[in-house]
């Protein structure tokens, strides 16, 4: 049973190397290149963050009569699948970037 | 915006919370269902220039391990998947600890409203393979009083939209193998978390007296207080899975949902006969976690070694490489049966013989 298990080291398959406390491993060739994509994340995130808010903020104006919806020409807060598609293509232009890299660069 | 709330459990601290953890969900969408596809080719590429089979093993992927960690995709990839982890988990915490004392007084209130299901020990002793900061999450499952509401919003951007009314563990509870002879009393849910699989087992066994285990007592809290806000009645157990403190033959069946893979190997002995000893003659196990198999095509070996490594996973390839259903025959139990689900997952079935 479990033969495998012999040919590998022992601590290997019990506990994987993990990282030490307060280390960060960099995936990317140079360190700065991983802080700068995780910058691009965080960045994605806070935008996000606000243009939620703000779509929240233009709904209720109007909910309330403060604005009509000739001044949020836009505004379709109802619309679900384009707020979500919305946020798949913020997400897509962050990122293809990084998914069309190929190894030659 | 729509308020993400799934019924079962509370909303996150604050309305930035709630969209950051739907940006993280997208991020992790975007990086599994329209970027690893293309990774998944590049590293069977790499694997197919160097004349390696469709399916290889951890010997044949540590020849390759090399080349696919130089590939800029890939290190883009991990990049991404482990950022997003961590940026959503830190998010979470901090929101949720700069009102701890409401957050604990909630734990609290449900302890005094819903006294004599929540068992614990002040002195149990948790391993410290239980300690670990299991997913990246800060703390791991044991390390803060609030880590399962963290573990809740965290675990949301991982099922990434699919479980928000807990319909995986309804699944779950739906593939279980259950006794012949249609008798159940006592069903135990071993590992619980925050016992998701728990409340559904008593709301689809109502007759049932249900029990869920877990080792990290603030997952339990969460869990009781989660279960009294939904007015079902279950009991929430702080212990070892391989010293549960039943009787023998006490249960007529037994669920481990994703436990095995986070356990050391050396336990996993020790707890398939603690799960023999308090099921019943005739009782039945499920066992669903991560399969069990030597051989992997090499981008599954890519994701594998990444999560044990860098998403916290650390006893996970042990559990992979293992072979889990001859532990079971070897320990006593029979019928025992693998089964592939719509999910990564698999299910063995096992029954204590009658």
């Amino acid at each position: 049973m479990n033969s495998k298990h012999d040919e590998l080291s022992r601590a290997q398959v019990e506990r994987a190397a993990l990282p030490g406390p307060g280390e960060e491993p960099h995936f990317l060739p140079h360190p700065v290149m991983d802080r700068l994509l995780e910058a691009v994340i965080v960045l994605g995130g806070e935008l996000w963050i606000e243009r939620d808010r703000r779509r929240a903020l233009e709904s209720l104006l109007q909910s309330k009569g403060v604005v009509t919806p000739e001044e949020i020409e836009t505004h379709s807060e109802s619309d679900a699948q384009g707020r979500q598609e919305e946020l798949t293509a913020l997400i897509t232009r962050l990122l293809d970037p990084l998914r069309t890299m190929r190894a030659d660069g | 915006m729509e308020q993400r709330n799934p019924g079962k459990h509370p909303h996150p601290p604050r309305r930035e919370d709630a969209s950051h953890m739907e940006y993280m969900t997208e991020v992790r969408n975007f990086a599994i269902r329209s970027w690893f596809p293309e990774i998944a080719g590049e590293v069977g590429g790499i694997a197919a220039q160097a004349g390696m089979p469709a399916v290889i093993d951890a010997d044949q992927y540590a020849e390759l391990a090399p080349e696919i960690d130089r590939s800029p995709a890939v290190a883009g990839w991990k990049r991404v998947m482990r950022s997003q982890q961590q940026l959503a988990w830190q998010k979470l915490q901090d929101s949720y600890a700069a009102d701890r004392e409401f957050w604990e007084g909630r734990l609290t209130e449900a302890e005094e409203r819903n006294p004599g299901r929540l068992h614990y020990d002040p002195d149990f002793h948790v391993p410290e393979s239980a300690c670990e900061d299991i997913h990246l999450q800060p703390g791991g499952y044991c390390g803060d009083n609030l880590a399962g509401f963290v573990f809740y919003h965290g675990t949301r951007v991982f099922y990434q939209g699919d479980n928000d009314k807990d319909e995986i563990h309804e699944a779950c509870v739906e593939d279980m193998r259950l006794p012949a002879d249609g008798q159940v009393r006592r069903i135990l849910d071993l590992g619980c978390s925050i016992g998701q699989c728990t409340t559904v087992l008593k709301e689809r066994h109502p007759q049932a007296e249900v029990w869920g285990l877990d080792v990290a007592l603030p997952m339990l809290r969460y869990a009781h207080m989660r279960a009294t806000d939904m007015g079902v009645d279950v009991h929430f157990q702080q212990a070892l899975a391989e010293n549960m403190q039943h009787d023998d033959d006490s249960f007529d069946a037994v669920l481990a949902y994703i436990l095995f893979h986070e356990v050391p190997e050396h336990t996993f002995e020790p707890i398939v006969r603690e799960m023999l000893r308090v099921l019943r003659p005739g009782g039945t196990l499920t066992v669903i976690d991560t399969p069990n198999s030597t051989v992997f095509p090499s981008p599954n070996w890519m994701w594998k070694t990444f999560d044990a490594r860098y998403n916290c996973e650390p006893y996970s390839q042990a559990f992979g490489a293992f072979d889990f259903a001859a532990l079971l025959e070897e320990v006593g139990f029979e019928d025992i049966r693998k089964e592939t689900t719509n999910t990564f997952l698999l299910n063995t079935l096992a029954t204590k013989p009658g």
